[in-house]
């Protein structure tokens, strides 16, 4: 079996941000529904102070709430597949906003209309103008309908349809590209069935543990954060 | 301004929470009569106020609005990608996610978002 997992190192990460740069550039961000966000803080009292980036993304849970208040409000738009990764259906979504009422880390963004990335713009940027039909399904932004990472699902497909699964976390092209991109190794994605993957050894090494457990959700998203969640 | 004085207005009528701790009769009961459709509680799926969510919550199970929306914003270390959305004009707060456990659990009264086997 292959379930495909992050990790992300908050004790390594310095919050550059280049991750967020990097989602938008690849995943045709549109204003106002990023994928993926850093949130940051300051723990301890003075003199004894740190800061903490964390960036937020889909956890891809293995019990998805979006998914359940999806298909209990019967649009039946969210699904997991077997390699882990939840997926939204534009074309199935309502807009109901279940899965936002329901995800406990925020993740689903209602993206009210298709924003332009240059407001007042009279014409769309060669890049924003790409036909739909020349972009992945997940990259055919829609109005009123909710979207969220994928774990950069367009760059895995092509990998597992040609039985190249072990190139997933280590070719650049078969690894979402947030990860790709950290210049400090903080975050790293891989197979976590397979105990001798980064991603498996790197878990097991520094301890590190999904977010908001209390959810029972089981998040495939790890984190080495020092302090613990809130 | 006139829609934030509205939800002021609602805000002030509404019933109070219902209280939380170990779950009464009544709420199973009226949880069963929401799901099979013997209350009726619209049929629009959505998040805006005059639809089904806000209906079983505030109409249906009378909590009152300070029972989700906290007044200020998330706590800044709040593990919330959308956290920076709120405060928000017009919206009557942030809703920390956690106070949704004890009816949405697997034990809860309510179907069970969180904690739950997948089938
Ligand atoms: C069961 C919890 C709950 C209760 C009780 C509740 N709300 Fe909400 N409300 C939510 C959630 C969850 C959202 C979505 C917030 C988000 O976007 O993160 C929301 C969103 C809203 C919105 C924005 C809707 C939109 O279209 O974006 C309004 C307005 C609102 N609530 C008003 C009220 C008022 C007024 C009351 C009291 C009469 C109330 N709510 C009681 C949970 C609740
Ligand atoms: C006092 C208990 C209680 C609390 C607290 C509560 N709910 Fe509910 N909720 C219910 C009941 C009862 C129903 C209707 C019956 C059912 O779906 O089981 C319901 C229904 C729902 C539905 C389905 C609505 C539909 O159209 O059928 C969603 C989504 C939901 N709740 C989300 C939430 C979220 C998110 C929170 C926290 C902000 C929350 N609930 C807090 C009791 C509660």
């Amino acid at each position: 079996m292959t379930k495909f997992v992050r990790v992300i190192d908050t004790m390594r990460c310095m919050g550059c941000r280049s991750c967020v740069a990097a989602c938008a550039v690849e995943n045709n961000f549109t204003p106002e529904a990023p994928w993926n966000v850093m949130v940051e803080y300051e723990t301890g009292a003075y003199p004894n102070t740190g800061r903490v980036f964390a960036t937020l993304n889909c956890m891809h849970c293995e019990n998805p709430p979006c998914k359940t208040a999806c298909d209990a409000a019967g649009f039946k738009a969210i699904s997991k597949n077997e390699f882990g990764v939840v997926l939204i259906d534009y074309e199935k979504c309502s807009g109901c906003r279940y899965c936002v009422a329901t995800c406990p880390y925020g993740v689903p963004q209602h993206n009210e209309r298709v924003a332009g990335l240059y407001p007042g713009a009279k014409e769309a940027t060669p890049y924003e103008a790409i036909a739909t039909e020349k972009r992945h399904p997940t990259h055919r932004k829609l109005p009123n309908v909710v979207e969220k990472c994928t774990f950069c699902w367009h760059k895995l497909e092509p990998a597992i349809a040609a039985g190249n699964l072990q190139a997933i976390g280590k070719d650049p092209r078969h690894t979402p590209t947030c990860d790709l991109v950290c210049p400090v190794g903080a975050r790293i994605f891989g197979d976590l069935d397979d105990p001798n993957s980064e991603v498996s050894r790197v878990i097991a090494r520094k301890k590190a543990a999904p977010i908001k457990r209390e959810f029972g959700t089981k998040p495939q998203v790890y984190y080495v954060l020092e302090g613990g969640d809130n | 301004m006139k829609r934030l004085i509205t939800l002021l207005a609602i805000a002030a009528l509404a019933v109070p929470a219902l209280a939380t701790g170990p779950f009464n009769a009544a709420l199973d009961e009226t949880a069963e009569q929401i799901r099979s459709g013997a209350l009726d509680v619209g049929k629009k799926y959505s998040m805006d106020f005059s639809d089904r969510f806000h209906t079983i919550h505030t109409k249906a199970l009378g909590m009152g609005c300070v029972a989700c929306h906290a007044t200020q914003s998330y706590s800044p270390d709040h593990l919330y990608l959308r956290a920076a959305e709120f405060p928000q004009r017009g919206h009557p707060g942030p809703v920390p996610r956690a106070d949704c456990i004890g009816c949405h659990q697997q034990q809860g009264s309510a179907t069970p978002w969180y904690g739950m086997v997948r089938k």
